[in-house]
Parts: structure tokens; C-alpha cells; sequence
């Protein structure tokens, strides 16, 4: 099974460079498509070589344009993600108390919000990761569950969600 | 126009006011968070089974986002009905109601408001007249006084559809441009309207275009322009629901840009996280270019252009013009020094102008409508409207979009309708990470790009975060720092230590470790990473904390001094909400444990200690502690008053309180030969004396009339608090010793002199007991009485004589109390309070 899910892999992101090579912002367009394409939706450091020679450009520029922008996870992701908003109406609503609930009905013992884009348990089962403001605010507090905005968000909804969640529900 | 467009727009003039009915649902993100998906299809669904000919029909976002799912029906002739929080359930009435002008009427009964005619401002159309009890849509709170120029279409055509934005005269301006105007006569339109960057900053559109031009045609190739949609104020979302409810309208504006400063590409930088305005836009793009308004040769002249979409990867700084070059470069988003300008060396090392989405939107308007009439709105220095988004602590939360010069007052009380009675604002902030906070004793203040600047805050992108009391001011700031400490891209010293040294001091005053010459430490350092930040996002770092400081210094203060946080945030500075909002810092978590455990003389004790009035408290607090109570989230606050009550009462009643007054009167230190003075034998005065005396004072309260208990014994009724529990609570402090001398109003000079002399220290506490009145005419004619004279004249038992019929202005305690004993009295009482019914106390509605 892994073999050909990277064989398919190799395909896309050969396909995704000559796509997209000649575009505005095309090493952004590049490694985000890499990165969404990606069965753990991340950027591997064979595909960040791949698209450093690809494109014939440092590999040091693609390292440093993936470590620079919050969006890129330079790790395998878990098989859910649980994005908590953390912009100023959220916060001012309580999002910090979403945050760690989620976090320890995971069992994430930490998660340092200003060294790290996201956090994934243990077992891969979910990521948990914040973001900067979904522009969602007048619904704040704001939780994105496996692509899905979930707004005025409450402890004891996201407790249900989350156990939903760990049942296959 | 060519025939093709002619068609089109007759096409979508036939949809939006054609002979059939429809509803339509607005869906933006804000919508589709809230079930507007939902409520769509079940309306697809339920019309195709009823074989109805009547259209579902999806629209962008309205704008009052607090409401959402917002609903529109339609019906040839009649007005536009407008349904706010609608459900799917709806679904089946809805679509009824769409069948025939009975069953349509009938829905105008539970609609939200109507409106009858819709200004595009490109295109007036009128739906028709009828439901005068209905609401027109400008009568909501919400609308008053909004003027929608730039959100003109949003909510009421699809976004999706070229058809519905030509028929709204969408893309005339573009025909009109490129038809009828010349590069330079554009620009000088754009000077007349007087329009300024919506980004923020407020530089004068037309000079930056003129840079442009002058720049694009001094290097004869390839230029530039971009449209900045990088929003990433947390706080601010008014360029999503731009290009979501109305991307056409973004692209018209850059094209005419385009024309006019001679630019052959454009570049649309959209953050990551609004995907769905990346969709719309992309449809709309390509339904421009098939209609011949994009790519080569446009409306079938020689001007080419094309525009192409970058989304960003989240990197705040990108909304910084250099960084946001080096992003669409391929390259890590880090500003470099300005100059060389982007006019004069931008994206590829060539010129590029950049401007934000608001702005690229306030273009069409402007060359179709001309300048002047754009000018004919908000003030000569800063003209047009601009749209905020109001969030966080309102009622209403949504996008408004206000003629400049408007009072930050009319938007936070009058179109989001505040908070309410029962939480106070506190202040706002503006602007997001490089805005500041301003405080709600400046809400009088125009909205307007100078007069933010003036308070230390900025416009920026409109981002309006509203705060109240159960926000903390140093956890705001900290909260900011942290954000941009995150987001400072490391190029520079300044930015990149300062905001972490920043941040360090303010978690040390969040934590009770900081001290007064730490906030002199940050103000300095704030000051000077404003003065030598290398780029915008720098330069404006230190904006939250500079003005928190400024004005919210008290907070800073009571975490430093007091080490408390009375907003019962910052976790380490208190123990509870209740406790720490409780005026006396009552341990409320200890007596409920306390009471849990049967342990009914402890939890009195302890409540005793604290509070030496708690029969009389419990009966008439103002129980700060149940507006900040957790349990609020499952059923409701804890009753704090019931407990107090039940706990007094009881002990009273079994006379064992007897033993804890012994206790308290032991345990009072050895006299310390001080003499102190308290002028009032209010709550005030009677509670300084409950402690001063138990540190070995020698206490003396001198009152004005016969008995101690001031408020308490002559203002409030004697049904709310029974004069013997007042008088048997006022024991105790006798018995600790202080002395009471009545009858003693304090009216001379020499009085106070003598008490001066012959004390250590004099009290103050003769509360706020002055009656302001309402300063309106007709105060003086005999019969009006204010509402304290009354109830003191209840109080002493003399039954005023207040004839049959009594009307009591306002809606307070006092109006209540006053309603209440005139009731008592014998009268038929009415109330008149100037708020809605719903802004009422609830305990209070029970009365009405």
C-alpha cells in the first residue's frame, strides 16, 4: 500500500511543478498543492528536494519558504484535524479554553502556540493547530473540525463533537 | 454595450425582479457556519417536490452576520420579505408563501422587515409596496444610518452569476472607462472622489495611481498591480465577504485600475483561509474573461490585462506591500526597506501598485456614479463609507458600513444595540495588531482615519473588536504582543527582541510579578520598536500596549499593587469569578463548600468575617457575582442572594450567631490609640467601620439623620429589606464598639475643621445619595417628585400622598422600588424607560 500511495505521490507533484511553474507565486501554489495532495498533508523532505531540483532553485529557498509560512506542516499529520481559531474575538470569547480542552481530551500533554504550527497525538489519530483569524468573528468562538467551521463553539459541544469523533461518528 | 453583455444582463434582470418567485439564502462563510447550506437545500428540495416554478436562489452575505441564516422572498409587485435566523424547518412555509400573495401576506407577519426598493447605486429596482406594518429593512437598528456604497450588491444578488451583477449595473463603470475616458481623466475622477486606501493607512488613491502611471510609462514593459486581500487582522473579515458576496465588483475596480495606470497583469493575494472567496473569485474570473471584460483585447479595444489569484500560507506580515512582493516572488514573506518604493521598483523589479480589496471596490461606483457623488459622502477630509466589522462583545455582531465621520458610539449602541444592562463595555479595539484599544468614555469620537490616529489607534483594515468588563485589558495586550511576537518575521532587531522582551513583561503583570518600574521599562521599550521597526507591522507593534497604557493604566496597576485581576482573567490574580467580582472579595467558593458540608455556623462565620451585613446584602445586592458565574452556561447562576439570605436568617432565627459576634469582639486587636472619624452611617461608612475598629480604632460615625443604615434604611422599601434585619446586623458593630452620634448633618466648615482636629483620620462615605434629575422640561410642576425623596418619605412612614394614577420614568432599581411602594399605595402605576423591553433587567420584566 505505501509504495504506490508515494508512486502516485511522485506523479502529482511532477504534474503540479510543470502546472504551475510559470505562475504568480508559483513556488506557494506548489507547495501547497504538494502539501493537499500529500496522504498525511505534509511536506517530506524528499518532496521538498524533489521540488528544489525540479524547479532548479536552492533547496535552501523552498526550506526556508516552508518553514516561513504557518500554513506548511513539516510533519505527518493525524487522521483528523481540529483547527481552534485564535483571533481577537475568539480569544476575547474564550478560545483558549477550547484550545486546551481539545488538547487534553486527545491527550496532548503541551502545545506551545508560538513554536509550533500544529500538534498531533500520540497514536495519529488528530492534529490539533490553531490559526492567526478564520474571519469568522461575529460567530465567535470559531472551531474547524475536519474541514468543517463549526462557530460559537461551547466547551460542552466540542467535548461532544471530539467523543463523536473518537467513536467514528 | 455589445450584444452579447446585453443579453446577459437581460438574463439576469429577468431572475432578480422577473415574473418569478423566489427565495434566496445568503450564503458566506458566516452563513454556511450557521446551517445556510442546510436551509438552501431544503428550499431546493421542497420546491422541486412541490413541481413549484418558484427559484431557490443563493446570494451572498447580508451583513448582519448575528443573524444568520438571512433569508429573502420574493414575489413580482410585492416587497422583498427579509427572515433572520431562519432553519431548514422553515423550508416548507417558505416555499408556500411563494405560491400566491394570500399565503405570501401571511408570511409577512413573522418577517424580520421588508424592503421595497433595493439602490445598487448602478441600478435602482423597485419590488413593490405593501405590509405597512412592516419594517422597512433601514427601520432594524441594525441598518440605521449604514450607507451600503461598496456592499451595495452583497446579499442581494449571487455571487456566482455575471448575469445578476450586470443586470445591477455591474461593469458599466468598465464600459464607461474604456470607452468614454482617457488614463489621466480616470485618475482625475478618482481625485475628486477623494478616495484613501482602505488598507489602513489612508494615502490618497488617485496619487498612488498617478505615481504608477508616471513610474509605468518612464520604464516602457511589463507592470503590475495587486490587490491586497492578505486580511489578516484577526478581528476584521470585511474583504472575505467582499469577494464572496461580490467578486465581479473587485475585478471591474482592478481593470479600470488596470486601464487607467497602464498595468498588463494583476494579481489577486488572498490568505489561504477564506477559501471559498478563492472559489468565487476564480468562477468569476473566468465568467469575465468569457464575456470579453478580461484578457485580450477587452470590450474590443487593444487594452489587454488578465488577472491571476496567489493564496497566501498564513504569514501576517504579508500584508506588508514589500513582503507581500517577496511572497508572490517565491520567496519568505520579509518586508524590505522602503525606498525603492513598489511604484518604482516592485514585483520582478518593476512597477506595481498595490491596493487593498475595499479599495479596488469603491472604484466601479466611483467612474460610474462619478467622483462627486462619492465625495457627497462622509467628511471632506475623509470621504465615502468604509465597512467595520463589529465583534466581540455586542449584541449585534456584523458588517457596517458607515459614512466616515461617524461616532463610534452611534455603531457600538445604536446598530449592534451594546451589551445590554446586565455587562458594561469597556472599551474597543480598532485596527487589529497594529491598532489600539480605545476606551468607551472616547466612543464620541469620529470614525474617521485622523481622529483614530489622534486617540493612538488606527483605522487599519476596520477590524472593531469590542471588550467589556469581563475582558482584561493587560491580557488584551498580551494577547496582541503574543500574536505579533508570533508573526514578526525576524528581520529585524527591533521587532523581532523587542516584541519577546514585550511580552515577557506583560506575562510578568498578568502572573503578579511585575512592578510599577516594569511598565516604565515597557513603555520605553514600546516606544523605541515604534521608532525603529523596519516595517509597518514593527512600527505599529507596540500600538495595544502603548494605548492600554494610556488608558487602562488602572488595570496595570491593581495587577502590580492589589495583585488582582478584576476582570478575573489573568488565572493567577484570583481565586473565582464570583470572588473576584465581588466588590468585597467575599471567599464565596469557601462558604459554599462550607454549606455543602452542613457546616452552617462555619459558612456564617467566614461570610461574617467579609461582610458584616449579610441578612441585609443578601436581600439587595446588586450580586456582581451572578453576572460572572460559570454555572450561567449549564442552567443559570448560582442564586448567591438566596444563599446569603438562608444562611443569615437561619442563624438568626436559632440565635446562634450570638457565640461568632462573641468571637469577632474577642479577637479585636489591643487599641492602638487612634482616633478615626466616618461621616455617614451608610453601607459605606458602617462597613469602614466594621474593619477600622477590629484593628483597635476608636471609631465615631457621625450621621444626619436618626438612625444608622443610610440607603439601606431610607431608600430602599421596607418590603425588600425588613428594617429589623437591619437593625439586629447593625448590632454587631455597635457591640464591636464603634460609636454612633445621629442628627448631625455636616454643614460648615468649622464642623469639618473640628472633626479634622480632633481625629487621627476622617472618613468620607456619604454615598452618591444627590438627585440629578433628568433635565428635561416640566421637572419643577408640582406632583413630579424624584424618586429618592419618595422612597425616604416611604421610609419614614409617611405615606405620600401620590393620587391615583403614578407614572415612574425609568427602569432602574429605583424606578422599581418607587413603582412598587406607589403600588403599595394604592395608585395604578405605568413605567416608562426608554429602552426595548428585551434590554430590561429579566427579573425585572416579571413586574410588567
Amino acid at each position: 500500500m505505501p509504495s504506490t500511495a508515494v508512486a502516485q505521490k511522485d506523479g502529482d507533484l511532477k504534474h503540479i511543478i510543470l502546472e504551475n511553474r510559470d505562475k504568480q507565486g508559483y513556488l506557494l501554489k506548489i507547495l501547497e498543492k504538494a502539501q493537499e495532495t500529500s496522504p498525511k498533508l505534509y511536506l517530506s523532505e524528499e518532496t521538498m528536494r524533489e521540488v528544489a531540483h525540479r524547479l532548479d532553485i536552492p533547496l535552501t529557498q523552498v526550506y526556508s519558504v516552508a518553514t516561513f509560512y504557518s500554513f506548511f506542516n513539516l510533519k505527518p499529520q493525524g487522521l483528523h484535524s481540529i483547527v481552534v481559531c485564535r483571533g481577537t474575538a475568539c480569544h476575547t470569547r474564550g478560545s483558549l479554553a477550547l484550545l486546551n480542552e481539545a488538547l487534553s481530551m486527545l491527550g496532548i500533554k503541551s502545545f506551545k502556540e508560538e513554536e509550533e504550527n500544529s500538534v498531533t497525538s500520540l497514536d495519529g489519530f488528530a492534529s490539533v493547530r490553531t490559526v492567526a483569524c478564520f474571519g469568522q468573528c461575529a460567530l465567535a468562538p470559531v472551531v474547524m473540525i475536519d474541514g468543517e467551521v463549526k462557530s460559537r463553539m461551547t466547551i460542552g459541544r466540542l467535548v461532544t463533537l471530539l467523543h463523536k469523533m473518537k467513536k467514528g461518528g | 454595450m455589445s450584444a452579447d453583455l446585453g443579453a446577459l444582463r437581460k438574463a439576469g434582470l429577468m431572475r432578480l425582479s422577473g415574473q418569478t418567485p423566489w427565495v434566496s439564502v445568503g450564503i458566506g462563510t458566516c452563513g454556511k457556519g450557521n446551517g445556510a447550506d442546510e436551509v438552501l437545500a431544503a428550499l431546493e428540495t421542497t420546491l422541486k417536490n412541490g413541481k413549484s416554478e418558484a427559484l431557490a436562489r443563493r446570494v451572498g452575505c447580508f451583513g448582519f452576520c448575528a443573524a444568520e441564516p438571512l433569508v429573502m422572498a420574493y414575489r413580482p409587485g410585492k416587497p422583498l420579505l427579509l427572515f433572520t435566523d431562519v432553519k431548514a424547518s422553515k423550508a416548507p412555509a417558505l416555499a408556500k408563501a411563494l405560491g400566491d400573495n394570500e399565503a405570501f401576506a401571511k408570511m409577512a407577519k413573522i418577517a424580520e422587515a421588508k424592503i421595497e426598493v433595493w439602490d445598487f447605486r448602478t441600478q435602482k429596482i423597485t419590488y413593490g409596496e405593501d405590509f405597512a406594518y412592516l419594517p422597512t429593512w433601514k427601520e432594524l437598528a441594525f441598518f440605521k444610518g449604514q450607507e451600503k456604497l461598496v456592499l451595495r450588491d452583497a446579499g442581494m444578488i449571487d455571487p456566482e452569476s455575471i448575469e445578476e451583477y450586470l443586470a445591477v449595473g455591474g461593469y458599466s463603470g468598465l464600459i464607461k472607462a474604456i470607452t468614454t475616458m482617457t488614463p489621466d481623466s480616470l485618475i482625475e475622477e478618482v481625485k475628486k472622489s477623494g478616495l484613501r486606501g482602505r488598507g489602513g493607512a489612508g494615502f490618497p488613491t488617485w496619487k498612488k495611481w498617478r505615481i504608477m502611471r508616471d513610474n509605468a510609462l518612464a520604464s516602457p514593459g511589463e507592470s503590475y498591480i495587486v490587490c491586497n486581500a492578505d486580511e489578516g487582522d484577526p478581528g476584521a473579515y470585511m474583504n472575505r465577504n467582499e469577494i464572496e458576496s461580490d467578486p465581479h465588483m473587485l475585478i471591474e475596480g482592478m481593470i479600470i485600475g488596470a486601464y487607467a495606470m497602464g498595468a498588463s497583469h494583476g494579481i489577486v493575494y488572498v490568505r489561504a483561509e477564506y477559501p471559498l472567496a478563492v472559489e468565487r473569485l476564480e468562477k468569476a474570473l473566468a465568467q469575465a474573461k468569457k464575456a470579453g471584460l478580461l484578457g485580450k483585447q477587452i470590450l474590443e479595444t487593444r487594452f489587454n490585462f488578465d488577472i491571476e489569484i496567489v493564496t497566501g500560507a498564513g504569514a501576517f506580515v504579508c500584508g506588508e506591500e514589500t513582503a507581500l512582493i517577496a511572497s508572490i516572488e517565491g520567496k519568505a514573506g520579509r518586508p524590505s526597506p522602503r525606498p525603492p518604493f513598489p511604484a518604482q521598483k516592485g514585483l520582478y523589479g518593476r512597477p506595481t501598485s498595490i491596493n487593498n480589496v475595499e479599495t479596488w471596490c469603491n472604484i466601479p461606483l466611483i467612474v460610474a456614479r462619478g467622483g462627486e457623488y462619492f465625495s457627497s459622502f462622509g467628511t471632506p477630509p475623509s470621504p465615502g463609507t468604509k465597512v467595520f466589522s463589529f465583534v466581540g462583545k455586542v449584541r449585534n455582531t456584523g458588517l457596517v458600513e458607515l459614512p466616515m465621520g461617524s461616532t463610534l458610539e452611534s455603531a457600538v449602541y445604536g446598530m449592534c444595540e451594546g451589551m445590554g444592562p446586565k455587562k458594561k463595555i469597556k472599551g474597543l479595539q480598532s485596527g487589529g495588531p497594529s491598532g489600539g484599544c480605545i476606551p468607551s468614555s472616547l466612543f464620541k469620537t469620529p470614525i474617521d482615519y485622523e481622529h483614530l490616529a489622534e486617540l493612538g489607534a488606527i483605522m487599519g483594515s476596520g477590524g472593531m473588536v469590542v471588550m467589556d468588563q469581563d475582558n482584561c485589558m493587560v491580557d488584551v495586550a498580551r494577547y496582541f504582543i503574543g500574536f505579533t511576537a508570533n508573526e514578526s518575521c525576524g528581520k529585524c532587531t527591533p521587532c523581532r527582541e523587542g516584541t519577546s522582551q514585550m511580552l515577557n513583561i506583560l506575562h510578568g503583570v498578568a502572573d503578579g510579578e511585575a512592578s510599577e518600574q516594569d511598565l516604565k521599562t515597557l513603555e520605553s521599550l514600546a516606544l523605541s520598536i515604534k521608532d525603529s521597526s523596519l516595517c509597518g507591522l514593527g512600527q505599529t507593534t507596540a500600538n495595544p500596549v502603548l494605548t492600554t497604557l494610556k488608558y487602562f493604566k488602572d488595570e496595570y496597576i491593581q495587577h502590580i499593587k492589589a495583585k488582582r485581576c478584576p476582570a478575573g482573567v489573568c488565572e493567577n490574580l484570583y481565586v473565582a469569578l464570583c470572588e473576584s467580582s465581588c466588590p468585597l472579595h467575599m471567599n464565596i467558593p469557601g462558604y459554599l463548600q462550607l454549606l455543602k458540608e452542613n457546616r452552617i455556623e462555619d459558612a456564617f462565620e467566614l461570610t461574617l468575617r467579609e461582610n458584616p451585613l449579610p441578612g441585609s446584602l443578601g436581600r439587595i445586592c446588586h450580586f456582581h457575582c451572578r453576572m460572572r458565574c460559570r454555572r450561567d452556561m449549564l442552567d443559570e447562576s448560582v442564586s448567591q442572594g438566596e444563599i446569603h439570605r438562608y444562611l443569615a436568617d437561619s442563624m438568626y432565627k436559632m440565635g446562634r450567631e450570638k457565640s461568632i459576634y462573641n468571637k469577632l469582639i474577642k479577637e479585636k486587636l489591643p487599641a492602638s490609640g487612634k482616633k478615626i472619624a466616618i461621616v455617614g452611617a451608610g453601607p459605606a461608612g458602617l462597613s469602614a467601620a466594621f474593619w477600622l475598629c477590629r484593628l483597635g480604632h476608636e471609631i465615631t460615625i457621625y450621621d444626619g439623620s436618626t438612625e444608622a443604615g443610610g440607603i439601606l434604611r431610607w431608600g430602599i422599601p421596607a418590603y425588600r429589606l425588613p428594617k429589623d434585619m437591619l437593625k439586629k446586623e447593625i448590632t454587631l458593630i455597635q457591640k464591636l464598639g464603634v460609636k454612633f452620634v445621629f442628627n448631625t448633618p455636616m454643614e460648615s466648615k468649622e464642623q469639618w475643621q473640628r472633626l479634622i482636629d480632633a481625629n487621627d483620620a476622617v472618613i468620607v462615605a456619604v454615598g452618591a445619595g444627590h438627585e440629578t434629575g433628568l433635565g428635561i422640561p416640566g421637572e419643577s410642576l408640582s406632583g413630579v417628585m424624584p424618586a429618592g425623596e419618595f422612597l425616604k418619605a416611604v421610609s419614614e412612614n409617611q405615606k405620600p400622598k401620590v393620587g391615583s394614577e403614578v407614572v415612574v420614568v425609568g427602569g432602574g432599581n429605583s424606578a422599581i422600588d418607587a413603582a412598587r411602594s406607589a403600588l403599595r399605595l394604592g395608585a395604578s402605576v405605568k413605567i416608562v424607560y426608554r429602552r426595548a423591553r428585551a434590554h430590561w433587567r429579566k427579573e425585572y420584566r416579571f413586574f410588567a
